[in-house]
């Protein structure tokens, strides 16, 4: 055989050199990432808050509480319109207003109009 | 990363990606080296089944020295050829030993004209090269297989195969000569013009 022959022997060889099946593929990359030094940083997904830590970012669920209790005591107090001093300080009647004294008696200082006598 | 990213990356800096934990380096070496290296593999073992098992060997101890790898000092693909060469002529010897232990007298795997005869006779090219190549002596299909199937340069294989390049070059001329006898005579079969 001629060396020109063996040299298309060769280039055709090189041209049907065999491919890896994809059995052997998965294979090699399986070993890549059993022996990675480095494992690849997961990826991390934003953990689901409970109704609890929703709570807490608030103040809690006692805050919650609160607010609902003093929504529904407002609510009620719209629709019954009650008489709110009575319910507050039971005992007092009438209106709180009438009894105080917003401007003392001008008496107090009828005195000082008086001539000093000495 | 992108894997189109990384197709003008070197072998090197690839498997430096890879020991910091980048997986798509891991599938861009693959890629690029794994059909070289199984190429090598089959026409050394002549085994398409043995010729994977070497491959995923010799890539799983690619992974393994990632980490200690000293860049600069050889080529990922030169280092890569070495432990597969390696890998194959235990492979072979294990094979001899095998064969030795349960023939007596058993003939040596050079013998292989009956092989080369019969593949030419189908007119199987591939065939006769592959019975021609089992019949060379180890390392002289080692030089051939690297330099005229892999295309490797002579002092690459120098590396490979830790010799000089001109006892690269001898054996490279060896093998072809030998080569050519063992399909001597046989151009008609295989599909060559007379004269």
């Amino acid at each position: 055989m001629r060396d020109s022959d063996l040299d298309d022997l060769f280039a055709e060889a090189r041209r049907e050199s065999p491919a890896p099946s994809a059995d052997l593929m998965m294979r090699i990359l399986a070993d890549a990432a059993a022996e990675m030094p480095v494992q690849p940083a997961p990826v991390r997904s934003v953990p689901r808050r409970t109704a609890g830590a929703r709570f807490a970012l608030f103040g809690g669920g006692g805050l919650f509480a609160g607010l609902a209790t003093a929504t529904l005591v407002g609510v009620w107090i719209g629709i019954a319109q009650p008489p709110v001093a009575e319910v507050l300080w039971p005992g007092t009647s009438g209106d709180p207003l009438e009894t105080m004294d917003l401007a003392p008696g001008y008496e107090l200082f009828a005195s000082l109009d008086a001539p000093v006598e000495g | 990363m992108p894997f189109d990213a990384l197709s003008d990356v070197s072998d090197e800096a690839l498997l430096v990606l890879y020991a910091n934990g980048d997986p798509a380096a891991a599938r861009a070496l693959t890629l690029r080296l794994a059909p070289r290296v199984l190429a090598v593999a089959t026409r050394m073992l002549s085994d398409r089944a043995e010729a994977e098992d070497v491959t995923q060997e010799a890539m799983l101890r690619l992974w393994r020295v990632a980490p200690d790898w000293r860049q600069g000092e050889a080529r990922v693909s030169t280092w890569l050829y070495r432990v597969v060469c390696n890998l194959c002529t235990d492979r072979l010897r294990g094979r001899r030993r095998r064969a030795s232990t349960t023939l007596d007298d058993a003939p040596e795997p050079c013998d292989a004209a009956p092989g080369v005869e019969a593949a030419m006779i189908e007119g199987d090219r591939m065939r006769a090269l592959d019975a021609a190549l089992a019949a060379l002596p180890e390392r002289q299909r080692q030089a051939v297989v690297l330099r005229h199937l892999e295309g490797l340069s002579n002092p690459e294989i120098a590396e490979v195969m830790q010799v000089g390049v001109e006892a690269v070059e001898s054996l490279t001329a060896r093998g072809k000569r030998a080569l050519a006898a063992l399909l001597a005579g046989q151009r008609a079969e295989l599909g060559y013009g007379e004269g």
